[in-house]
């Protein structure tokens, strides 16, 4: 039984080309930074997905961390005396919803989660909390978005 | 003289020869987590034919499939989102991540010139980590079982199994190089050791993080938690993945070759480059208005200036290829880490391209980005852990290669296949980066992309075949290859010398 040999090298010395290539990448680097100091990041939640993408992974970081499953169901297809969630696309299907949907045809989902408007102040939630306090208007939008591309 | 066992006495009988539970012979680990990624091999790319189908038809295939059980009624849920995290969880930790601790725990002993420090250890490590993956992966298909908060997407549980894996991976690991030598470690073996702590480290937070939130004592807001993510898929890619691809391209080429590598000084000027840009880079990934942008930018340079360590490995391991070069000719481990290269430079000069402030602008919210990571992942990681498939399995099977039209096909088939599917992605981003310039409606938008996502269905399905072509070449060759010797290791530290291995 034996083992194999170890793995020499030829030279041990760094060569002077590699040194110099090094030299001026980090010469760039330091120009890159340098010269595209200014600026300001966008947030990373409420930032619109790639067309096609449905905003699903910001969506559904969003549904699991305001806990929107533990009434919902784990996949949002209701459970118990809690509707679906799905096929929301045209409008609601709840039936105390309906008439929000005809007045505010465009919005009424945001509306609804949110809670704040007065639009929504007398209609029976039956157990939904308020969301506004909770989530900004782009992070309803986004879970709003991502709640329409589900069938 | 033949013996009647009738009349032999007690202290006649031969000891019964016990196996172990849990194998314990020299390069049994390896063996596991290479055949088991192979299998990976097969399921990811499988996900993946299915995760680009629902890209193609998002709304036409979101299955719920009820099973009833004695607790009641599970919910297997077949949709994008399940379908996306089932795909790049198996192509990340069960075909990459068991290829690479598979190439980890195969070349360590072989260089260090001593067996494993536990082979058993090392065994269950294999064990922990394959069946932590298929919990995980039922658990993204159930999402009744999963009850997990949104970092690991594995439930609690699975994560603390993967954990327990890294941690024992890690402990045979530097149990093996920890032990004095007369020689510093090969460079393999320091890109093996920080790639091997990072993967402890990083997983090691993100499973706390979610062990915190669990039990109600510390909670991210979802824009800390979507950073925490990006950073963890960022870091796992530039510190693990690529650190264990490089890592053994220095192993296979001069072992393959027969030569020795170029020049030490030149190694270890790039695992410095690297380890420094690589810890560096995933800062780009946090991009939020909590973050300065100072702090991003920093990460934008470090990912613009890992181009410099990749190009410094590959002319290195290219010079050690002098006088060798008829090999590159004939199918096997010098084409597939030829390969490898090829797409370290090209994944390389195109991240260092996508960090520049105007292609950002352009390809920023596009598919860009998923194309390039695809060129990292089925391009570089793949081809290097081939190389080391082709090297390895005889050695581990003890058998010879059937024959190379099989190999061809692996080889062709997973090139065209990352690829086409990589570029495909890339150039639907700057496709749809152009037509978003245009102010181009979603629908005008949505039917370009799909074109190019269709190239990238054909990608994925072209490394499917090379996967099952390459399992079939491993199960032929089990079955009916030619047995073959090649040097193992014995129980002594020291090393002697014998035929290139």
């Amino acid at each position: 039984m034996t083992v194999p040999t170890p793995i020499e090298s030829r030279t041990r010395g760094v060569p002077a080309w590699a040194l110099a290539a090094t030299g001026v990448m980090l010469l760039a680097g330091a120009l890159l930074f340098a010269t595209n100091l200014n600026g300001s990041n966008p947030p990373i939640i409420g930032t619109p997905e790639p067309s096609g993408s449905g905003g699903g992974l910001n969506a559904q970081t969003i549904i699991k961390a305001a806990g929107c499953q533990a009434c919902h169901g784990p996949d949002l297809a209701g459970q118990g005396a809690f509707p679906s969630l799905h096929g929301v696309k045209d409008g609601p299907t709840s039936e105390n919803l309906q008439q929000l949907g005809k007045d505010h045809p465009d919005d009424w989902a945001n509306l609804w989660i949110a809670g704040t408007d007065p639009a929504v102040a007398g209609i029976d939630r039956g157990g939904m909390p308020v969301f506004g306090s909770q989530l900004s208007a782009e992070e309803i939008a986004t879970v709003v978005e991502y709640l329409k591309t589900l069938p | 003289m033949a013996v009647n066992p009738k009349k032999l006495r007690p202290y006649d009988q031969p000891p019964k020869v016990r196996r172990p539970i849990i194998p314990n012979e020299p390069d049994n680990a390896a063996t596991a987590f290479l055949v088991a990624a192979l299998v990976w091999f097969l399921t990811a790319t499988g996900i993946g034919l299915l995760w680009v189908a629902y890209q193609l038809f998002p709304d036409l295939l979101t299955l719920h499939l009820s099973v009833p059980t004695l607790s009641g009624v599970l919910t297997m849920e077949l949709s994008p989102a399940t379908t996306a995290s089932g795909f790049w969880n198996s192509l990340i930790y069960g075909w990459l991540g068991n290829a690479g601790l598979g190439a980890i725990l195969f070349i360590t002993p072989r260089l260090a010139g001593r067996r494993l420090a536990g082979e058993t250890a090392a065994s269950a490590a294999a064990f922990l980590w394959n069946i932590g993956l298929i919990a995980g992966l039922v658990a993204i298909y159930v999402p009744q079982l999963t009850g997990s908060g949104a970092l690991t997407e594995f439930p609690l549980p699975v994560a603390g199994v993967l954990l327990l894996a890294l941690l024992l991976a890690n402990a045979v690991f530097w149990r093996t190089v920890l032990t004095p030598a007369d020689r510093i470690p090969y460079v393999s073996i320091w890109y093996f050791g920080v790639a091997l702590l990072a993967f402890l480290g990083l997983y090691s937070l993100i499973t706390l993080a979610q062990l915190l939130d669990v039990v109600n004592l510390f909670s991210l807001s979802p824009a800390g938690m979507a950073l925490a993510n990006a950073f963890y898929g960022r870091a796992l890619e530039t510190l693990c993945l690529s650190g264990i691809a490089i890592g053994t391209l220095y192993y296979v080429i001069p072992r393959a070759a027969a030569n020795p590598v170029y020049s030490w000084g030149l190694a270890m000027l790039a695992w410095l480059l690297w380890l420094g840009f690589g810890t560096l880079a995933p800062l780009a990934s946090l991009v939020d208005v909590s973050v300065p942008f100072a702090i991003t930018q920093i990460g934008y340079v470090a990912t613009f200036l890992l181009v410099l360590p990749a190009f410094l490995v590959v002319v290195n391991l290219l010079l050690s290829l002098t006088g060798r070069w008829t090999l590159v000719l004939s199918p096997g481990t010098v084409p597939f880490a030829l390969v490898a290269l090829t797409f370290l430079v090209a994944t390389s000069l195109l991240e260092a391209l996508g960090s520049l402030p105007t292609v950002r602008a352009l390809v920023g919210p596009t598919e860009w980005g998923t194309g390039v990571r695809l060129f990292g992942l089925l391009g570089t990681a793949t081809f290097a852990f081939l190389s080391l498939a082709d090297h390895a399995f005889p050695r581990l099977l003890r058998r010879d290669w059937g024959g190379t039209l099989l190999a061809e096909a692996t080889l062709w088939a997973a090139f065209a296949g990352a690829a086409v599917a990589g570029l495909g992605l890339i150039a639907g981003g700057v496709v749809h980066g152009s037509l978003l310039a245009q102010a181009a409606t979603p629908e005008e938008i949505d039917g370009f992309v799909f074109w190019f996502r269709l190239v990238l269905g054909a990608g994925i399905g072209l490394s499917a075949l090379a996967a099952a072509v390459l399992a079939l070449n491993v199960f032929l060759m089990y079955t009916s290859g030619r047995r073959a010797e090649y040097a193992v290791l014995d129980g002594s530290s020291a090393a002697t010398p014998a035929a290139a291995h």
